[in-house]
Order: C-alpha cells, then structure tokens, then sequence
C-alpha cells in the first residue's frame, strides 16, 4: 500500500521552496508569494505528517547578534520522498523555484 | 527611514500577534508567539537595513500580519484534529447517551410533556376522593346531555347525599385562532363546574350563573390552548376565537393539567338552562357530583349509585356509570403502567436469544468493565425506551383527539402494539449496538463485528476480533480443535 501522503498544490510548493533552502517563514512567503496566512498553517501540516522538521536556533547565537532566535525548518527523509513524488505530478516546481532562487541573486 | 517608524511597525505588529495569540491553546502559545515576533522582527530590519521600508512595505508586513490569525485558528482548530474529533467522538458512550437524551428532551419540549407529566401530576382538584364522575356506560344507548343536566341540577338541590353538582357536555371541535385552525375537545359545562373542582383560573374568570343568559358565547381556554393560540398571551382576556366556526370571547384561562373526566377539554363555553336541537351522538354528556366531606367515599359512591339508578328522568335503558375522580385518575395511571410492564417483560421474553448472546459475550475478570458495561445498556436502553414511550402517547393522543378524544385509547390494544414495535427495534438496536463495543472503554469498534453464536462462544470458535482503537480488547485466536 502506498502511504505517501498526498500533497496539494501549496503544500508540495512550501516543501519544494524548503527544499531549496529557504528555511523560515517570511522566506517562503517572499519566494511562493503566498500570504502568511496560506504558508503558516501549511508548515504546521507539514510537520504535523513529519515531512518537515523545526529547530530553534540556539539561543547563544541569537543573543551574539543581538537579535530573536528564529525557528528554522528542513525537510526529513519522508519530505524528500514525498516531494520527489510530488516533483513528479508537477513539473514545473523545480522550475519555478530555481527561477525565483537565481532572481534573487 | 530611520529607527522610529520601525519601531511603530513593530509595535504595531506585535499588537496584532498578541491578539491573535489569544486564539493559540495556552500550552503552545508562547511558542508560536516567539516563532512570530522573531520573523516580524527579521523582515522588520531587513526592510531597514536593505533600505527598502516604505509605506507599501510597511503595509505589507502589517497584512502578513493579519495572517497570524488564520494561524492562530489553525492551531485552536487544527482540522486533522477536527476530522479526528468528527469521526471519533460519534462512537463514544457519552456521544450515544447524549444523542438520545437530546432526542428525549426535544420530544418533552413539545405537547408529550404536557401528557406524560398530566399523568404523573396528582389531578389539581380540591378532594377528589369525595367527587364522582357520572358518565354513560359503555354499550349504552346515547343520552342527550340536557336531560342528564337536568337531573343532576335537580337531584343536587333536593338530595343530602350531595353538596353540590355540575354537569358537561363533551366534543370534539376544530379552534380557528390566531395561530391557525386546532383539532380540540369543547365542552359545554354548567357554570358551577370550576367551583365544584375547586379550580382557580390563572387568568380571568370562569363561569359565572349570570353569564347563561348575558355571555352565551364566552368561553374559558385551557392552559393548551392559550399555549398554542396566543404563545402564553397574558392580555389575551377579551379577545375572540372561533369554536367550530361561532366565534367566542375569552373570558378565563386554566391553569395546567386541568382535566375533565380524564379528557384533555380545549375549551369551555356555558351550559345553559334552555335545550338546543342537536343531533344524537354529537355531544356525549357527563355530571360530577360531590358527596359531603364527613361521609366515607366507597359509602358515598354505594349511595349514590342507587339513587343514579332510581332516577326517573333518566331513560330506562340507559346505563350510568359512576367512579370517584381519584379512582378516575388513578386506574388510568395504574392502567398504563400495568400495560408498560407487560410490555416490557414480554419483549424481554420474546428476546431473550440476544439477551444471552449479550451476557456470553459480556466483558470478564475486570469487575469495573463488567459494571460499566451493564450500566450503559441499560441507561441506554431505558432512555430508548422512553423515547418511544412519549412518542407512541403522543400519536396515540393525536389519533383519539382526530377520533373521538378521549386518553383511554393509550391502553388500547392499538397503542400496545404500537409499543410494541418501537420497542422491539429500539431493543434490537440497543442490542446490536452493545455487540459491536470495546468490552473496556465501551466505543464503538470502527469495523464491523461478527460475534459467533453463544455455543461457538463457549467452544473458543468465534474468532472474532474484540479489539478497539485504543488497544482495549481481547484478541481472539481461534484454538485447533
């Protein structure tokens, strides 16, 4: 039986954009142009079926640059799969993220 | 820009970020709100320092904002946890008990209460062991109410046996209101009634002697229909209605569970002195009359009896009957009850192959699962129980009051099967129910449950899985025989 989860259009963009190494909130929302609203709750799905995982960055280095720690997510193995498997339905995601990756260089 | 318009963008933002956190659980709120004031404090002084905060910017980051709520209500209303909650919650116990305690209580908001609580109530009349009912016996010929009127207005005057007397004339009618037309019981009572029942109307006046001649057309509602026509209307004194298309005034309202002979009377309008041509079997008539407080009932009822059957007025071939009010009430109670019990035992008779089926297959060894499970059942079942009660009281009531209107028909052989048949699925549902729930935290299994007979129970060949989502059960392997 197939147990990867099956993603919508968004979630499979979020993973795809963490994937790329945007790795916090305003970051993707900045390259997807999704409203917090949409990417948020999308993160929190994302994790909830373990295909992405958050970590706080230490406080120690927070506290060095003077600044909030920020909280920083990657995917798992599972994310790998399962966005492997999403590349595969929508091909142009690859695309689009390298697009807006190398504009932003 | 310098630091101070970012300082009342952030100021601003973090504003909205507390408000919208308050939507968070408590336990991750601190959590979520550190995730966002750091990113609202990151965008903020990248904008800064990149030179690129401006009022479109500004703007911007205020809208991403708002966006913490639809967050916020993410984490309050998760909707994997809502799905979850949707499909489990419906297989808990407690979801079972309240679904029908929520179906008994919408079934007593109606009229069925109005029955059930009329037949637990104590009839609100001032002595009723010493007030006979008289009334025409079964498989009698019909009596024109004015005649049995007459003699009672004599036979009370003349009488020592009696301290007062009234009498009724009963049928059924249709009430055109303000809330549409009604399908009632009228009854044409002797203005002496209400005093003689010893009931105080809750508004208005009853029935005065003066009325006969001045108020033929007044008439006196029931708390019934004051409920149903005027939604409990306190200035509904003067108003008029219809009463088979004569329209009456309303003079008086009567406080709740006033019966009349056991039947629930809609409205009352005078009995007057001077007779008016009816048709035979329009109008079925009835007297009350009250013996004097000193003298013994069963005596009184003896007494009185005898000078029933000596009345000369009375037709010959026409059999009264007599019964005091008490007894009225109460044999239609005992009646009922009698006739639930028989009910009951018989169905539990007639199911005893699922009753068996459901001790073999009861939960063993933890006593506390044992107790859990049976009182569940059976709190389930008597609410079940109940609910179909009220509901056949009250189509039974609905069917009298379309045929005649009287309550008797509830221990009819009609109402009985009527019973019957509610109870007996409500039982095998009740029933099947039980079959298929953990045999420790009592929910629903998701899957179907296939439970052999008692004797393969017994022989360890069901092989049937008892276990629920929680891990509770006992997983059965079937042994080699």
């Amino acid at each position: 039986m197939n147990d990867t989860p099956k993603l919508s259009y968004t979630s499979a963009l979020v993973l795809q954009t963490i994937s790329s190494g945007y790795s916090y909130g305003f970051d993707i929302m900045d390259v997807t142009g999704f409203p917090s609203g949409t990417v948020y709750p999308a993160l929190r799905r994302l994790e909830q079926l373990e295909l992405i995982k958050s970590n706080w960055e230490t406080e120690h280095t927070a506290f060095a640059e003077q600044r909030p720690a920020r909280k920083y997510y990657r995917l798992t193995r599972e994310g790998k799969e399962t966005l492997a498997k999403a590349i595969e339905r929508y091909t142009l995601f690859e695309q689009l993220v390298s697009a807006e990756k190398s504009k932003r260089r | 820009m310098g630091e101070r318009p970012l300082k009342r963008l952030l100021w601003w933002c973090n504003h909205l970020l507390r408000l919208a956190s308050w939507i968070v659980p408590r336990g991750q709120r601190v959590e979520w709100l550190r995730e966002w004031e750091g990113e609202v404090w990151h965008w903020g002084h990248f904008l800064m320092e990149s030179g690129r905060l401006s009022r479109r910017t500004e703007k911007e980051l205020l809208r991403h904002c708002w966006g913490a709520f639809a967050d916020a209500t993410w984490h309050r209303f998760n909707r994997i946890a809502v799905l979850s909650f949707f499909h489990e919650w419906p297989r808990t116990p407690r979801f079972c008990i309240f679904a029908i305690l929520a179906a008994l209580v919408m079934l007593l908001a109606g009229d069925p209460a109005s029955i059930f609580s009329g037949l637990i109530a104590p009839p609100p009349y001032a002595d009723p062991d010493h007030l006979m009912t008289i009334f025409v016996a079964e498989r009698s010929p019909w009596l024109a109410p004015e005649l049995l009127r007459d003699w009672v207005l004599q036979v009370s005057k003349e009488s020592q046996l009696i301290s007062g007397g009234a009498a009724y004339a009963w049928r059924p009618s249709l009430v055109r209101g303000p809330s549409g037309t009604e399908s009632i019981l009228s009854a044409r009572v002797t203005p002496g009634l209400f005093g003689l029942l010893g009931i105080r109307p809750s508004l208005g006046r009853t029935f005065q002697e003066t009325d006969l001649s001045s108020c033929g057309d007044c008439a006196v509602l029931s708390d019934a229909v004051w409920r149903s026509q005027f939604h409990r209307d306190g200035n509904v004194i003067g108003r008029s209605l219809f009463l088979d298309s004569r329209q009456v005034q309303i003079v008086g309202v009567l406080p709740p569970h006033c019966r009349l002979a056991a039947r629930e009377i809609g409205v009352f309008s005078p009995f007057g002195t001077g007779s008016r041509p009816l048709l035979p079997m329009y109008e079925w008539p009835g007297a009350l009359l009250r013996a004097p407080t000193g003298l013994d009932p069963i005596k009184a009822r003896e007494q009185l009896e005898t000078l029933i059957n000596q009345a000369d007025s009375i037709p010959a071939n026409t059999k009264l009957g007599i019964i005091s009010v008490r007894d009225l009430e109460y044999e239609f109670l005992e009646s009922c009850l009698a006739w639930f019990a028989f009910a009951l035992l018989f169905l539990l008779a007639l199911m005893w192959r699922p009753f068996a089926r459901l001790v073999t297959t009861s939960p063993r060894g933890n006593a506390r699962d044992v107790f859990r499970w049976w009182v569940f059942f059976a709190l389930k079942s008597a609410l079940l129980l109940m609910a179909i009660l009220i509901i056949c009281l009250d189509l039974v009531r609905i069917a009298a009051l379309r045929s005649g209107g009287t309550m008797y028909p509830v221990v009819s052989a009609g109402a009985m099967w009527l019973f019957w048949i509610g109870a007996t699925l409500a039982l095998t549902w009740s029933i099947r129910d039980h079959f298929g729930r953990c045999r420790s935290c009592l929910k629903r299994f998701g899957a179907q449950v296939n439970l052999g007979s008692a004797g393969d129970f017994f022989l360890e060949r069901t092989g049937t899985e008892l276990v629920c989502d929680g891990g509770h059960g006992v997983l059965h392997i079937p042994h080699t025989v």
